[in-house]
């Protein structure tokens, strides 16, 4: 099939370095030092040097753009895009954005929402590895204007590059698991980071567990921002009931609970290795 | 079933399944032998199914062992069921059956598909007239009653092999000599000869000069143990997914054989493509196919396959003496010609020929080809040239011939999702 990028940063870059094997894949950035460097480490077959190049050039088109930009290239260009064309958007918050690309809508044209639930702490196309992909959740949002045929492509196209799950959810409820599995691990990260107090040379006495735990404070600073004020009621929430279990914690300690902190750390290993059974 | 294909190019390892020509006649020659039979290399799909129910009317025991059936046969051509024979969709059946159990001495009559029932029959019905039986038919069946005789046989060369392959099946057995007369260059030849091969190899000889065959009469078929050759017509999808896409290697399958179909060989040859004879099977290189002039009087059906060659190719290809295309499944050359057009390929037909401006990528979207096995199929190995997803309808048509057609589609790289109607 005939693919088209637009937007070549790590996720973008990935996608098509995941997809090339099998497909003619074109990719438009605006930045044209993107589409050289992708070119040349052969994650595409060919560069366009304006949207509408790559339109022409493209049927299945995934929009790797910050939830933001999403919208506004879509409205922007929607007129041009050649009818049957099928837009796939990545961005890791859904309730924001599916009502105004909705509203813009074509008849003839196919827009799926999806999440690709994947990534890695660098920027940039030229850290871009479709191995990030390998095993990992992939999340569809499908909306009534949504054919079965448009659906099982993107779901097709995300087994494709890896993925081990594809799964539907709605926009809601992919925003509030979402608020909960990507963005509060985030911010649990940050703070650890953030709330070192600097009295030692913290990286001289890190083991795994930190070094697990703030991983991801390597972050994408302005698409994070946005992310998380664009899911700012679910992340607020779960960040609430956070506060309530460290709030638990601390009273346990206060009263020396052996029995309850025993308790609760049963009860979380518990939970936590039934998340991931069978595989 | 409708079936979801997102387009990309095939490359591995197929083993095609056993020649469906082949199977009918083996089965039949088995089943007119005394005695036990062993073929091998079996394989049964709705055509054989419905070979196979005609012979156990006449009193045959078959045990089908998954890759093996086991063929006890009779000496003796007597309806020993009811004398109802539904031939479903396969004119191989039909053809073949009607004259052998026009020495039953019964009133038999035959049913099938409409379609199958819309097939030419009108040879059958002239050659009843001509030796004394009769022949009635209407648009749900045929009905036969009456007993073959020996004597001469006219046959035009015009029509299907398969009506000249029915009487070489029935005349040995009669107490006196026969011959059929062709009428004019005889097409589908290789047919034919596939025939008098599986009635030599249990033990009935036919001989052939200037177009007449010569069937002594008071012959006996001898059981035999034969094994079924892959079937080139159903290789050929999987090479032209090869020449077109990918690497593919094509498993089971005899270089020097018999089938009519192994043009398909000489074909890709002649459009540029690389083809590698191995000790385990052929392998089709992806290749740079140019345009050519293909004559398919003799193999119309890879002559859909041959079509979807010509649209990957470079420049014209000219398919010519493809009449008979027309009095298949569906009219092949409307409805390959229909599949093409729908994945943007230029296409001229005539009453006889198509003419085909390759290009090097095709459309997608929704093709929605005659339930015909195989435009279903040809349209499927086009979809691996395709630039937007592709939704094949109809795909279940492949059980005629192929039944597992879309598993080894995936086998070697083909990504589709079966989806509800």
């Amino acid at each position: 099939m005939r693919i088209g990028i637009v937007g070549l940063g790590l996720m973008g870059g990935s996608i098509a370095a995941a997809l090339k094997p099998r497909h003619r894949v074109t990719a438009y950035d605006i930045d044209p030092a993107a589409v050289s460097l992708a070119l040349s480490k052969g994650f595409i077959d060919a560069g366009a040097k304006t949207p509408e190049e790559l339109f022409g050039a493209a049927d299945v088109i995934y929009l790797c753009l910050y939830p933001r930009a999403v919208d506004a290239f879509f409205e922007r260009h929607v007129d041009q895009l050649r009818p049957g064309t099928i837009c796939v958007d990545i961005a890791g918050v859904k309730a924001a954005i599916v009502d105004g690309i909705r509203a813009h809508l074509r008849k003839d044209i196919q827009f799926v929402f999806s999440h690709p639930v994947a990534g890695r702490e660098k920027v940039g196309v030229a850290f871009a590895d479709p191995a990030i992909f390998k095993g990992a959740n992939y999340i569809v949002v499908p909306t009534p204007e949504n054919t079965p045929e448009a659906l099982e492509t993107v779901r097709s196209l995300a087994r494709e590059m890896g993925f081990g799950n594809v799964t539907d959810l709605s926009a809601d409820e992919h925003d509030a698991i979402i608020a909960y599995t990507s963005q509060l691990t985030h911010v649990i990260s940050l703070s650890i980071v953030d709330s070192d107090d600097g009295k030692f040379d913290t990286g001289r006495f890190i083991g795994d567990s930190y070094r697990d735990l703030t991983r991801i404070a390597m972050i994408n600073a302005p698409l994070w921002s946005e992310l998380f004020l664009e899911n700012k009621e679910n992340l607020l929430a779960r960040i609430d009931a956070f506060r309530s279990s460290l709030d638990a914690f601390e009273a346990m300690l206060k009263n020396d609970d052996l029995d309850g902190l025993n308790q609760k750390m049963t009860e979380a290993k518990r939970r936590r290795s039934l998340l991931e059974k069978g595989k | 079933m409708n079936v979801l294909i997102t387009p990309g190019p095939l490359s591995g390892t197929v083993a095609v399944p056993p020649s469906k020509s082949q199977m009918h006649r083996a089965i039949i020659a088995a089943s007119l032998a005394k005695g036990k039979s062993v073929i091998h290399n079996a394989a049964v799909n709705d055509d054989i199914a419905a070979t196979i129910a005609a012979m156990e009317k006449i009193g045959v025991k078959i045990i089908n062992n998954g890759t093996q059936l086991i063929v006890n046969g009779v000496s003796r051509v007597v309806v020993s069921d009811d004398n109802f024979i539904d031939c479903n969709e396969s004119g191989s059946t039909l053809r073949f059956i009607l004259p052998i159990l026009a020495l039953s001495r019964e009133k038999v009559i035959y049913s099938g598909k409409p379609s199958l029932m819309k097939r030419p029959m009108s040879t059958y019905d002239e050659i009843c007239r001509q030796h004394g039986l009769v022949y009635q038919q209407n648009d749900k069946s045929i009905m036969v009653s009456g007993t073959l005789t020996p004597g001469v046989y006219q046959v035009p060369g015009s029509v299907s092999s398969q009506f000249i392959s029915g009487l070489l099946f029935a005349l040995p057995l009669l107490k006196g000599d026969s011959e059929i007369h062709i009428g004019e260059p005889l097409e589908s030849k290789g047919y034919v000869d596939m025939t008098v091969d599986i009635l030599r190899r249990f033990g009935i000889a036919i001989e052939e000069k200037n177009g007449v065959y010569f069937v002594r009469g008071n012959q006996t078929y001898v059981a035999a143990n034969l094994t079924i050759e892959g079937d080139h017509s159903q290789m050929a999808f999987f090479a032209a997914a090869g020449v077109l896409s990918g690497d593919v290697l094509c498993k089971n399958i005899s270089v020097a054989s018999l089938q009519p179909d192994r043009r398909i060989l000489d074909v890709i040859a002649a459009m540029n493509g690389t083809i590698v004879t191995r000790e385990d099977g052929i392998l089709f290189r992806k290749s740079d196919l140019r345009g050519c002039v293909v004559d398919v009087s003799q193999c119309p059906d890879i002559g859909p396959i041959i079509a979807v060659l010509g649209a990957g190719a470079k420049g014209i290809t000219t398919i010519e003496n493809a009449a008979r295309l027309k009095y298949k499944e569906s009219n092949r050359l409307q409805t390959t010609t229909d599949i093409l057009r729908a994945f943007g390929v230029a296409v001229e037909m005539t009453e006889t020929s198509l003419v085909i401006h390759g290009r090097p990528t095709f459309e997608g979207g929704l093709i929605d080809p005659a339930p015909d096995h195989r435009i279903v199929m040809s349209a499927a190995i086009a979809a691996t040239r395709a630039v937007k997803p592709v939704l094949i309808k109809h795909a279940e048509a492949v059980n005629k011939s192929y039944p597992n057609f879309f598993n080894d589609y995936k086998s070697v790289g083909g990504i589709y999702t079966a989806m509800e109607e």
